[in-house]
């Protein structure tokens, strides 16, 4: 995807995309804002309302804040998630970071644990891929590493 | 994600997305031709339906199709989303001078690093890792610099395309108002 001129610049809009084809459409994020602003957009943040996870784990609402460039020949992404009740932390990261995790990786870090390993991606797709990461994130990534406090 | 989950229930993709959202999702952001099947399959939909909408879009001036390979193959019009980012950045509620002081922010920016690090682009900048001996720490932070640096100009582009064009892109309600 050589970019010569705006035309062609699948980058554009993709902010846009992402947050009416997923983050938009999740019951659980209460908005979604352009970071610093809509102008630079440089990165998208969602803020989930705290009481609609499960688990529960206290009264600030977690965040999960995303930076996606297009590029020739595969995506660079972060998207990170992070609770400010507990300190949890876990990212899906197709960066330059990890060489030795293959493309892509995942990695997670509570008060007492933490780890890394490599993923792989079923889509090419962004919209997609996000939707694959906030489903593993809610079904199988909250419930593994996170308690309720029923506070 | 697509299987079902352990107590027999959908994903929440599939609870809040159909199948035509799904194609249009995956046509708007193809990175290089593909074919309808390609598509049906990466949205996993059936492919009657998904020629459907792919013919709908290319209608709409979202998709361009190529009919002169043995397969018809479908590649998005970036055009229409680089104009769809302009309209929205006219519509957000800014004056052209508010938004003008952002562009003259953003090259602030941009002229910050060209003299921090005496370079003149992203890609001299990734150059100066193979140049010097950097610690882990700093080439980090120059790779997201370059990177942050390429978003920068592309933002500059659509936002320079916005103020040039500020009043062909007025949205109807504005004629009938004072000119600010």
């Amino acid at each position: 995807m050589s970019i010569q001129h705006p035309g062609g610049d699948p980058n554009a809009n993709l902010y846009a995309q992402l947050k009416q084809d997923v983050l938009e459409r999740i019951p659980h994020i209460t908005t979604v804002e352009y970071v610093p602003d809509d102008v630079q957009a440089k990165q998208l943040q969602a803020t989930f309302d705290p009481t609609r996870l499960d688990p529960q784990t206290g009264p600030k609402p977690p965040k999960l804040i995303i930076a996606w460039y297009r590029q020739t020949p595969h995506d660079w992404f972060r998207v990170n998630y992070t609770d400010p009740n507990t300190g949890f932390h876990a990212g899906w990261h197709q960066d330059e970071d990890h060489p030795d995790l293959g493309r892509a990786h995942f990695q997670y870090k509570t008060e007492t644990s933490e780890d890394r390993w490599e993923i792989t991606f079923e889509h090419e797709t962004p919209s997609l891929i996000l939707w694959e990461i906030i489903d593993e994130l809610l079904e199988k990534v909250l419930p593994t590493y996170q308690s309720s406090t029923h506070g | 994600m697509t299987e079902e989950t352990p107590d027999g229930t959908t994903g929440l993709r599939d609870r809040q997305t159909t199948g035509e959202d799904r194609v249009r999702m995956v046509a708007r952001q193809l990175s290089e031709p593909k074919t309808a099947n390609w598509i049906a399959s990466e949205a996993e939909w059936s492919h009657e339906p998904t020629k459907r909408v792919l013919r709908r879009l290319v209608n709409d001036g979202v998709l361009r199709q190529d009919d002169s390979g043995t397969h018809t193959t479908y590649y998005p019009d970036y055009r229409q989303q680089a104009m769809q980012e302009a309209m929205r950045l006219r519509d957000g509620g800014r004056t052209v001078e508010e938004l003008t002081d952002r562009l003259a922010e953003m090259k602030g920016q941009i002229r910050d690093w060209e003299e921090e690090f005496e370079v003149e682009s992203p890609n001299q900048l990734r150059a100066t890792l193979a140049d010097e001996n950097l610690g882990p720490a700093e080439e980090a932070r120059r790779r997201d610099i370059a990177r942050e640096w390429t978003h920068l100009q592309r933002r500059i582009q659509i936002v320079g395309f916005a103020i040039r064009e500020w009043d062909f892109l007025a949205p109807n309600a504005e004629h009938a108002d004072a000119r600010s």
